[in-house]
């Protein structure tokens, strides 16, 4: 069986659409090794070849970090603008309504981006090493993130954990440990809290009562496509939610949180897959475009 | 109607499609137990709007469960004629029974010959151990 490279794009930051339709040209185009259209602004990092050269002998599996070029809402792909407006775990919070706002393709609860670093995942349909079904989730390549990022930040000295516990009220069917038996999963779902970081599913990363880490996926035919969101400091936009280094304090020398994620995601795919045959790293230096 | 797993065809991504031989040329399209078992906690799902045409292989609607969101394919092309009314507020139809009572949609074929190259139930459950 032959391990797929892995491409590492340390992207410059972008506007919200621009940097969603990043992100779903990627998984689209998974079973392809073609990444030149990412323009002339983007170059290996690790030597001086050009990027139209760039190949792969197989689809690579793709790990992408970005920022956002201003304070950005992501809503879950099945979120509307309007329930912000009712939601209340947003009530007093206003600021939020007039921050710029984008759709995500994947799941869960809305995601402020701001103070915060955000990475994907594209693996694609065809990876042997890291087979899946064509419906659902990826189990094992959510949590091997997760515990992965748990287990880097026990070495920091924190108390993370998987959250093991769940907000989300779903659809169950007969012996399924629905309580009264008369769940209406529309009603009990729109309960939910309207920001990701307020709900619980049992594999989110947790430092005590904070959720720091909370991931989602969509899958196509060409692909998984993997979205995270690691919370780095309090946002003035909600600062409802703590981040690692409010948590932190002082406690903990400056960091580049990019490179340690970035070493977490490296090793929970190791796990899955062994240790890559080839390593690509590329890095765009471009500026966002508003869309 | 006579919906039983054995005598439905599928898709590799776990659609199945009846199409009863009385000449009406409508088919009933779901998803199968195992991508209802696959993708574990449903809580979102929608489908597509009565009168869309569209083509096989192509998306008729999305399903989220907790952790991610998978789109449903159609076996074949038509035009939708109806769809479920209300599943969207009763997911939880799909785990008990995902084929009779968690129909989706019904589709009006366009062409008939594509049932040809859909699996039946014996193929699909090769699938199905080939891939567990």
């Amino acid at each position: 069986m032959t391990r797929p490279p892995i491409v590492v794009l340390e992207d410059s930051p972008r506007f919200g659409q621009e940097n969603m339709e990043v992100d779903n040209r990627l998984l689209l185009h998974a079973v392809n090794q073609d990444l030149s259209w990412l323009g002339e602004s983007t170059q290996p990092a690790n030597n001086r070849m050009q990027l139209a050269n760039f190949g792969c002998k197989s689809p690579p599996i793709i790990v992408r970090f970005y920022y956002w070029s201003e304070p950005t809402l992501s809503l879950g792909n099945f979120q509307t603008i309007q329930e912000l407006e009712v939601a209340q775990d947003t009530q007093a919070h206003g600021n939020l309504r007039s921050l710029a706002w984008v759709k995500r393709k994947t799941g869960g609860g809305a995601i402020l981006h701001d103070n915060e670093l955000t990475y994907s995942i594209i693996v694609p349909a065809n990876c042997e090493s890291l087979p899946s079904a064509s419906k659902g989730h990826s189990e094992q390549l959510y949590r091997s993130v997760h515990e992965s990022v748990v287990q880097g930040l026990k070495q920091l000295g924190l108390g993370a954990s998987l959250s093991e516990s769940c907000t989300c009220k779903v659809a169950k069917g007969p012996g399924r440990n629905d309580s009264d038996g008369s769940l209406d999963s529309e009603s009990a779902v729109r309960n939910e809290p309207f920001m990701c970081f307020h709900r619980r599913t049992p594999v989110d990363v947790v430092v005590g009562d904070h959720k720091i880490l909370g991931s989602a996926q969509r899958r196509v035919k060409s692909g998984l496509l993997q979205h995270g969101s690691f919370l780095l400091r309090r946002s003035s936009e909600y600062p409802a939610l703590l981040g690692l280094e409010d948590i932190l304090g002082g406690n903990v020398r400056p960091m580049c949180w990019q490179g340690w994620l970035e070493e977490r995601i490296f090793d929970a795919i190791q796990g899955l897959i062994g240790a890559p045959q080839e390593v690509f790293r590329l890095k765009r230096h471009g500026k966002s475009v508003r869309i | 109607m006579t919906l039983s797993p054995e005598n439905l065809k599928y898709l590799p991504s776990h659609e199945w499609l009846y199409a009863p031989q009385d000449g009406s040329g409508i088919a009933t399209v779901g998803i199968s137990a195992f991508a209802v078992a696959e993708l574990n906690d449903l809580v979102y799902m929608a489908l597509p709007k009565v009168g869309q045409v569209i083509e096989s292989g192509q998306e008729f609607g999305e399903v989220e469960s907790v952790k991610a969101v998978s789109p449903m394919y159609s076996p074949v092309s038509g035009q939708i004629v109806e769809i479920h009314e209300g599943i969207v507020e009763r997911l939880e139809t799909l785990n008990d029974d995902p084929y009779a009572g968690g129909w989706l949609v019904k589709i009006k074929l366009s062409d008939p010959s594509q049932l040809d190259g859909l699996l039946d139930y014996a193929a699909y459950q090769k699938l199905l151990a080939q891939s567990g």
